[in-house]
């Protein structure tokens, strides 16, 4: 079984553009993998250390999903194309990447960011609290935010050009 | 530069409008010029043919037609809206209300299934889920094909892949139909369907038809031919 049929498949215009499930998986473990490092150095290192992870998480995410959005784009510019002579619409093909992006992308960031912040409390000794919850839930909705902002700007991007 | 002629005119009828207009419509490609100031019109619920040599600008026109391609000057009215003057996403727009195209290249999506690729279109304009099911099994069942709904169009023979095509265009009920070299690649067997399902979709449901042809068979079929005189250089 390929590695990307764990995940599900999008509708048929991410399958279009050739979205597939190994697509949502390489999103998801990016994601988890940027928030992994994000909410346990945030953990470790404290209120300052959540400011520059977070930071680094958006910069991450944001730069990812806006190569990825350009890439689907222009690689599946006959299946554009092809889909715009039926009637599609850029806001339509668009929407399809992003709701792949950000739902698989923040699932992983989800999943990461809790893992991260128990690797965080393992490493530097303090215990769950409070604060915990917040560098995740920081860490999470940073990763939403970027994935968001990243594929709207790389379509954004490919579509005037 | 190609220039039209009418081989077999319109019978005019007083009252009946057009489904298309070509005004003074000139196109060029760099310094190669495809057509320079054409005039013509459609009537509506006509079968009009276009014959004429490969590479004459026979596809050019018809994408001019479904606004996939704008003329360098002039206009193209279709349904009484100028399709020219429409941003791109508007056109996208219109084109899923108003036309039904079966390209000469493949435009089907080869991923996904026959079915998923003739309800595309309704996705676009945001049909319910049930009446895109009733329209595209409507659709493919007009054309003969509802046993293949399941089928992966990549796996689908040139002539099968053609079917689901006209089901495609044919999905949205769409005033305009417009049909580049449909019989082109095909069997004697599916061309005779091809032409079957023509005959059947004018004679009953009075849609303008459109389309460019080499295939005798198929602009005998009309009721206009018109000919591009010559071909592009």
């Amino acid at each position: 079984m390929k590695a990307g049929s764990l995940l599900p498949r999008g509708g048929p215009v991410a399958r279009s553009l050739k979205i597939t499930g190994s697509t949502h998986l390489m999103v998801a473990a990016f994601s988890a993998a940027v928030a992994l490092n994000g909410a346990a150095a945030a953990q470790a290192l404290g209120a300052g250390g959540l400011a520059v992870a977070t930071a680094v998480v958006f910069a991450s995410l944001a730069a990812c999903s806006a190569a990825l959005s350009v890439d689907i784009l222009r690689r599946s510019s006959k299946t554009v194309a092809d889909l715009r002579s039926i009637g599609a619409s850029s806001s339509s093909i668009s929407s399809a990447i992003f709701t792949s992006v950000l739902a698989f992308g923040a699932a992983g960031s989800a999943v990461g960011a809790v893992a991260g912040a128990l690797l965080g409390s393992l490493l530097a000794g303090p215990a769950l609290s409070l604060s915990t919850l917040y560098g995740v839930l920081v860490v999470v909705v940073a990763s939403s935010a970027a994935l968001a902002t990243g594929t709207y700007a790389g379509g954004r991007a490919t579509w005037r050009s | 530069m190609a220039q039209l002629a009418e081989v077999r005119p319109a019978q005019q009828a007083p009252g009946d409008r057009f489904s298309v207009e070509v005004r003074h419509v000139s196109k060029s490609y760099g310094e190669t010029e495809v057509y320079a100031d054409l005039h013509f019109q459609l009537l509506r619920g006509t079968f009009v043919a276009l014959a004429g040599p490969i590479g004459s600008g026979k596809t050019t026109l018809i994408n001019m037609f479904a606004g996939i391609e704008r003329p360098t000057s002039g206009s193209v009215i279709v349904m009484g809206q100028d399709i020219t003057s429409m941003d791109d996403d508007a056109a996208a727009a219109f084109r899923a209300r108003t036309i039904g195209l079966v390209p000469q290249s493949q435009t089907l999506i080869p991923e996904l299934t026959a079915y998923e690729n003739v309800e595309l279109p309704l996705r676009f304009l945001k049909v319910d889920k049930d009446t895109r099911r009733r329209k595209a099994e409507a659709a493919m069942v007009k054309v003969g094909i509802r046993e293949d709904a399941r089928k992966v169009v990549g796996t689908m023979s040139v002539g099968e892949r053609q079917m689901v095509s006209f089901a495609r265009a044919l999905v949205n009920d769409p005033p305009v139909l417009l049909l580049d070299e449909p019989t082109e690649a095909l069997d004697p067997l599916m061309s005779e369907v091809i032409l079957g399902i023509l005959r059947g979709d004018n004679m009953t449901e009075g849609r303008t038809i459109f389309v460019t042809t080499h295939d005798k068979r198929v602009s005998d079929l009309a009721r206009r031919t018109l000919r591009v005189a010559k071909k592009i250089p």
